[in-house]
Order: structure tokens, then C-alpha cells, then sequence
């Protein structure tokens, strides 16, 4: 089978609007198209428009514009790959189908858990045996694949979708392929809805039901009308407010007629608020399997939910947690934290997602003895307000490895961030990095003992480091991993900075060098050696001392960054001692004749060859003309001083730290690097684990020589980042 | 439960630091903050060289670190 994403995808918008204003919003999103026309589709549930275009690169703009009459949407991605029918057929069958069904699909946990990354290949495949006209795409979510099928007759896409669910999972005949599957019936706006072609849509007649909501005072009236026309309409007491169907079965193009003349009759009275409508058909007594066993997962997936910790903490200590949190004051931050704690742990013992929650699973320790510092160390100690701040990340979080525990697309629509909901394959991948480190820290320790955090997509537009060791990653790198995602060493080296309590362990007398004069003029020493610390440790051990390639990625980074504009002292500082660090012998033994006759002209020399090659990074032009000579004197007196802290880091902290082999740890051989390059650049996956990710991800970075990287590579690296993490994190 | 190490878990020092580290988030996306703290994290590296050189203005203390 040929492994290979292709060079497209789709975008896909799920759309609610004005109740009557539907087909006037898809004309604008199909006119506002730029360079990927939009097509644009009726839909009858939550939503009433799908939207869809094929792109070509990831990071564009979203496909649906600011329009009055849109309430919410719901944005996807997913992608093609090398055995899905082509781009051009795709939208050739988009053109032409008066209708078309989207199916959302869940592949089930038993086939995800012993596949790994080949589960969406092999899943295609075997939908491609049984269904060879589908459309098969990958997703990044809850939704592994975007199934899409078409054609004149809706009532026999229904079938389709029947047979499509009862696949079976290879091996296990008892089990199902599709763990789940969301599927929306559309009608083409371009083929049926906008020139009224309703005689378009075939199909045997049916009887479908559709739900309305509305202002009580016109159910009587709405009622009155529907009878006229043969209809039945009846209260009932839910989330809705009426049913509404017909006495005799029924042609798809009546409904759909019916639809659009009912919603734009009611629609603009504003009472009628919302309309879902439900195909139905009967379930065939051959794809029943009276002797299948219950869908319950067996082996360690399966966790007893009698107790909400249960797997995660051992009664004893649930049981403290639990009498820790009940003490918590305020009464909110109590909530927060105890309806946090369940979510996250309801999430956990969830059998078909509960793999993907695994690298929150620290927060339930970190929690636990937070909750206790809250009742032992004075409030100005910070305890209550790291967990106000971790009990927010930590929902974002859930949100971003699924929206939701069930698959509700209007979830997405409901966050305030649409685009950073349902991404679990992006944010496993984005940990693939982060979690090599701290796996390699220690000679003796795993990743799980070590990092309480985890990656979260949000923020500014930088990397942060947050509390719990949470490392955040740009809402605008979701789409760039290879050009952005390099940036999270460095915050993983504040984590290892915290963790290793590096601070305390310089020597006396550099500390105190350091300590003195900054806390005499009320500047803190720990962050400047915090910063020092994760520029070094990012340049030693990440980027191998490749010093004009790790200047080359901070600077064109920094360089967008505001704040290193005001701030030139600083960042060139940081950068400047890096350039000689591994020549501070030299450095010390010019010292012993002072300073200014030693050491400095030597500074001067290393000043000067630093910025050539920070002459050679074409962002930093405008930078370098603006360097004021009290600056460039900052920046130089800054290197000099903080030289005995960076001797420390060069010749003692793997020693005084405990992490003796450090640099080989996190450098283990990898002689087939330049074959995982080459499997990415034609868009393939690395189905092994990836010996050293961070290497990988540099060298692919060097490759790009400041060329875009294309579509196919960006999924594929993406696709083997998370899979090698899923593979290695044990 | 799992057995994190002792410096994976909350500390007053990282909460601080944490403190330190949203005023200067602040100071980027210009709110408005407590003037001490800005300098104390970010603003103020050409005063950590001052610093610097006021305590050690020829490096002699420094030559003293690094050649004992």
C-alpha cells in the first residue's frame, strides 16, 4: 500500500445561521472564495450549511468570513492521501452530486491501539475494498477519517452509511472497524438548493422527522399550518419543542423543498429558532449479532468506574485528595478544582479516549499536593493562585485533545477558540519533542516521573512556559510544525532549570557574584540565570553547538518579537555568550592580566565575529543598524559578567545537577536520519520511532534552506511525531 | 499514583517566578502592571550591566571567581 500524504486537504465548516438566511449566507462564502472555490451544501441538523474547499498548504486563511447572518461555526481539517481518489475527481464529485454525505468516524480503539499510525491506512483500505467511490480523508481529532460519498439518490446513501458502520474490525469479527460515526446528509446548494432543481434528488419515499425550537407563542400557529398540508405535529419536552413529520412516507425532494419553505416562512418572524431533521432506516435483522459479546474494551484500557480515580490513584490516596479538596477555600476555586479533577479523570477511563488524556495524567499528583500547599503555605506563597491558573490550562487542554467526552461539533463552535478544539493528533506530535527530553534527563527516570506538564496550543505569540511545567505553543504554530515548533526546547529548558533547582546548585561565590550587585539595585538574579540557563542548554544540547544555524532560528524568531526591540541588551547578550562559550578557558587565562588589557580586546574580537554572522541572517538587517554604542557596551559587559555562571553550566551542571550523560542521552545515534528526511520529504511516515525527534525536526528545518516545507511533509511529520510519541511514552 | 520527582511539584519560588514571568507577558501586550516587577524581570538588563559593573567595575572579583 502506498503510505504517502498527499499534497492537499480539505477544509471542511460546519455553519448555523439565521433560521431563512442560510442560502443567501452560502452565496457569500462561495463569492468571497479566493483562489479554492468553497462549495457550499444544505445540512438539517445543529448546523444548516457545510462548507468545503480543497487547500494546499496549511496555514491559510479560515474559509468563513464575518457574516451577520452566521451564529457559529465549526472548523476541520483533514487530509488526503496518496490511494484517495485525486483533488480534481474530489471536486469534480463535489460539483456534480446533487447529494452528498459527510461521515464523521471514530476508528475503534482496539484497531488504534495495536496499529498505531498505520490504523488510518488500514482503516481506509478496508473501507475502499467495500466502498471504492469514497472519498477517504485523515483526520487530526476525535475523527480519524472524513468519509464522503454522493450521488442522486440520498435514500440509498443511507445504506452506504449502514454498511459503512457495520464493518468489522480485522481479526475480530465480533468487534466494530468505527468505534462511532457522525454523519450529515447534504444537498448541494449549487445543484439543488439554489436553482430549485428539487427533482434532482432521488429515492424511494421515507419518512423522515425533523425537531423544531421555538417561541411557544407560535406553536399553535405553526401546528395549524403543518395540518393543512397532511402533517403531524406534536409537543415535546426536551431540548426541543416540536416534532414534526408526515402520516405517509414521503420523496426527498418534497422534504427538502419543504425545509427551505418552512424555514424561510418562519425563520424571519424570528420565533423559529432551530430546525434538526433525522433520516431514518431500518435496522436489517442480518447485521444484528445477537452472540457478540458487549462493546466493552478488554485488556488494560478497561477501568472499572466505580470510583472516579480508580487506576490513576490508589483508594487511600483518592481518599486524602478528596478530603483535601472538600477544605479548599474560596468555595469557587473548590468547584473549579473538583469538577476539573472528575473531567479530567472521566476522560482518562473513558476506553475509547482515554489513551489521549495519558499525558495530562501527572496533573492528578500535582493537583493532589497543590491542593495541600493551599492549606499549608501562606497565601503569599502562590499556591492559590497557580491553581486558579492551572485549573484554566488544564481545561483548555481537555478541550484540545477532544471537545468534548462525546463528539458534539457544536463544541467546537462553542469554544472561544474554535480552531485549538478537537486537534489531539497535533498535540500529541507537539509533545513528541518536549517529551523525549525530559524521558532522556535522567539515565533512570521516564518522562512520567519527571514532567508534570504537558503541551497546550495558546497564548501569545511566543512559546511560554506556564505553571505545572505546561508548555504553551502559539495558537499560529497549529499549522507550522516544523517552521515553530523547534521553540518549545527552550521552555522545556525552564522547566528542567525549576526541576533540577540548577539555581541552588551554583557554586557559593558565582551565586553570590551574581546575587548581590542585581538584588542591590531590585533585579531578580534567578530569572536572568534562568534565561541564560535555557538559551545555553537549548544551543548545548538541542542544537549540538551548531552556533550560526541555532542563531539563525532564535534571531529570525526574536525578530518579530516586540519586545526584543526594546530590549536589544538582552537578547544580544543572551545570544553573544553562547558564541564563545565553549572557549571560556581562553577567556579566563587572558583574565589574569585584568580585564582591560586581557580580556577585552578578546571580547571585542568575538563581538566582531558575532555580528557578521548575525550579518548573514537577512531579518536582522534593520536590528543591527539600530544598536546603539551604549548597547553594544551593555552587551558585551553582560557576556563578561555572566561568564562564571555559563564555566558553571559548561563544565559542572550535568555533575552538580545529577544528569551525568546528559549530552549523549539526548544524542543517541541515529545513522538513518537522512532516510527519515527523505520519507518526508515524499510525504511519508516514519513508522519507527524516531531515534532523536529533536534532531530530526532540526535538520528537516535546515533542509527548507527558507523554503516553505510543502503539505504532504508538514502532515507527514506531524503524523510521525505523534506516532513515534504514542509508541515510546510507554 | 504516579511518583513524580520532588522538583516536578509546586513550589513558592515557581509560583513566583510564574508571577514574574505573566508581568512581562503584560508589559508585551501593554496592560497595565506594577512598574517594580517589570523592572525586576525584563526592562532592565542594561541596569543588570550597570549592576555589574558598579560591583565589580575592572572585573577584579571576577578574575578572583574564575582563577581560584
Amino acid at each position: 500500500m502506498d503510505r504517502r500524504i498527499a499534497n492537499w486537504g480539505i477544509e471542511l465548516a460546519l455553519v448555523r445561521t439565521k433560521v431563512g438566511t442560510e442560502f443567501n449566507v452560502a452565496k457569500s462564502l462561495v463569492e468571497d472564495s479566493l483562489n479554492s472555490p468553497s462549495r457550499c451544501f444544505g445540512s438539517y441538523g445543529h448546523f444548516d450549511l457545510a462548507v468545503m474547499r480543497s487547500v494546499n498548504k496549511l496555514n491559510a486563511r479560515y474559509l468563513v468570513l464575518l457574516h451577520r447572518d452566521i451564529i457559529e461555526s465549526a472548523p476541520f481539517c483533514f487530509f488526503a492521501d496518496h490511494n484517495n481518489h485525486t483533488k480534481d475527481e474530489f471536486e469534480k464529485d463535489l460539483d456534480s452530486w446533487p447529494c452528498v454525505f459527510l461521515i464523521l468516524a471514530k476508528i475503534h480503539v482496539t484497531v488504534t491501539h495495536s496499529a498505531k499510525a498505520s490504523s488510518r491506512w488500514l482503516v481506509s483500505r478496508l473501507v475502499r475494498e467495500k466502498f471504492p467511490a469514497t472519498h477517504i480523508f485523515f483526520g487530526l481529532g476525535y475523527s480519524e477519517l472524513l468519509l464522503i460519498t454522493g450521488g442522486k439518490d440520498m435514500i440509498a446513501l443511507l445504506d452506504v452509511v449502514t454498511g459503512l458502520r457495520n464493518l468489522r474490525s480485522p481479526g475480530d469479527s465480533n468487534r466494530s472497524l468505527f468505534a462511532k460515526t457522525t454523519t450529515f446528509p447534504l444537498i448541494s446548494c449549487a445543484q439543488v438548493h439554489n436553482p430549485k432543481a428539487y427533482d434532482k434528488l432521488e429515492g424511494k419515499k421515507f419518512q423522515p422527522i425533523i425537531t423544531a425550537t421555538c417561541e411557544p407563542v407560535v406553536e399553535q400557529s405553526i401546528a395549524a399550518e403543518l395540518r393543512k398540508q397532511g402533517m403531524y405535529v406534536r409537543n415535546i419536552f426536551g431540548k426541543s419543542d416540536l416534532i414534526i413529520g408526515w402520516n405517509s412516507p414521503i420523496g426527498i425532494a418534497e422534504v427538502a423543498n419543504f425545509l427551505t419553505q418552512f424555514r424561510s416562512k418562519w425563520g424571519p418572524t424570528g420565533t423559529l429558532v432551530k430546525t434538526s431533521t433525522y433520516l431514518q432506516s431500518p435496522i436489517e435483522a442480518e447485521h444484528i449479532d445477537i452472540s457478540a459479546p458487549s462493546s466493552t474494551v478488554s485488556g488494560n484500557l478497561s477501568i472499572a468506574v466505580s470510583s472516579p480515580l480508580r487506576g490513576v490513584m490508589t483508594e487511600k490516596e483518592e481518599a486524602l485528595f478528596f478530603d483535601k479538596l472538600r477544605k479548599v477555600k474560596p468555595f469557587a476555586l473548590q468547584i473549579a478544582l473538583s469538577d476539573l479533577t472528575l473531567r479530567l479523570s472521566a476522560c482518562l477511563n473513558a476506553p475509547q479516549i482515554g489513551e489521549h488524556y495519558l499525558d495530562m495524567v501527572n496533573t492528578l499528583p500535582y493537583l493532589s499536593q497543590l491542593v495541600e500547599k493551599l492549606h499549608t503555605v501562606s497565601p503569599t506563597d502562590g499556591a492559590h493562585y497557580t491553581a486558579e491558573s492551572v485549573v484554566d490550562l488544564v481545561r483548555s487542554a481537555i478541550n484540545q485533545r477532544y471537545a468534548g467526552l462525546e463528539f458534539h461539533p457544536e463544541t467546537l463552535a462553542h469554544s472561544h477558540v474554535p480552531l485549538l478544539c478537537d486537534i489531539r493528533t497535533v498535540v500529541a506530535a507537539a509533545t513528541c519533542v518536549p517529551h523525549f527530553i525530559f524521558d532522556h534527563l535522567f539515565s533512570d527516570k521516564r518522562a512520567f516521573e519527571v514532567w508534570p506538564g504537558f503541551v497546550i496550543f495558546g497564548g501569545t505569540n511566543a512559546p511560554q512556559y506556564l505553571h505545572q511545567d505546561i508548555l504553551a505553543l502559539p495558537p499560529m504554530s497549529l499549522f507550522q510544525p516544523i517552521e515553530e515548533w523547534w521553540k518549545i526546547t527552550h521552555e522545556a529548558a525552564h522547566g528542567i532549570f525549576r526541576m533540577l533547582n540548577v539555581y541552588t546548585k551554583l557554586p557559593v561565590k558565582t551565586k553570590d557574584y551574581v546575587e548581590t550587585p542585581l538584588q542591590k539595585f531590585g533585579l531578580d538574579d534567578y530569572f536572568f540565570i534562568d534565561e541564560l540557563f535555557a538559551n545555553w542548554f537549548d544551543w548545548k544540547y538541542i542544537f549540538n553547538k551548531d552556533t550560526a544555524f541555532y542563531l539563525k532560528c532564535i534571531w529570525e524568531s526574536w525578530t518579530r518579537v516586540p519586545r526584543v526591540h526594546k530590549s536589544k541588551s538582552q537578547y544580544l547578550a543572551r545570544s553573544f555568550v553562547l558564541s564563545f562559550s565553549d572557549r571560556l578557558p581562553e577567556l579566563f587565562s587572558l583574565m589574569q592580566v585584568r580585564r582591560k588589557e586581557g580580556g577585552q580586546p578578546w571580547l571585542d574580537a568575538r563581538w566582531e565575529e558575532f555580528i557578521t554572522v548575525l550579518h548573514t541572517i537577512p531579518a536582522m538587517a534593520h536590528y543591527l543598524e539600530q544598536i546603539t554604542p551604549t548597547e553594544k557596551k551593555d552587551t558585551i559587559d553582560l557576556a563578561f559578567y555572566a561568564s562564571p555562571i555559563l564555566a558553571f553550566f559548561e563544565n559542572d551542571f550535568e555533575k552538580a545537577c545529577n544528569v551525568k550523560g546528559l549530552s549523549e542521552r539526548l544524542n543517541p545515534p541515529y545513522p538513518q536520519v537522512d532516510e527519515h528526511i527523505r520519507l518526508l520529504n515524499e510525504g511519508r511516515i516514519i513508522r519507527d520511532p524516531i531515534p532523536n525527534p529533536s534532531h530530526l525536526h532540526l535538520k528537516v528545518l535546515k533542509s527548507l534552506k527558507d523554503n516553505p516545507s510543502t503539505l504532504a511533509t508538514e502532515i507527514a511529520f506531524l503524523f510521525s511525531l505523534e506516532n513515534t510519541y504514542l509508541q515510546v511514552r510507554g | 499514583m504516579n511518583k513524580l520527582i520532588e522538583g516536578a511539584y509546586f513550589s513558592a519560588r515557581a509560583a513566583e517566578e510564574q508571577r514574574l514571568r505573566e508581568r512581562r507577558r503584560a508589559d508585551l501586550v501593554h496592560l497595565p502592571e506594577s512598574v517594580t516587577d517589570v523592572q525586576r524581570v525584563e526592562t532592565s538588563w542594561d541596569r543588570i550591566a550597570e549592576a555589574f559593573r558598579q560591583h565589580d567595575p575592572d572585573g577584579r572579583i571576577l578574575v578572583e571567581l574564575v582563577t581560584t
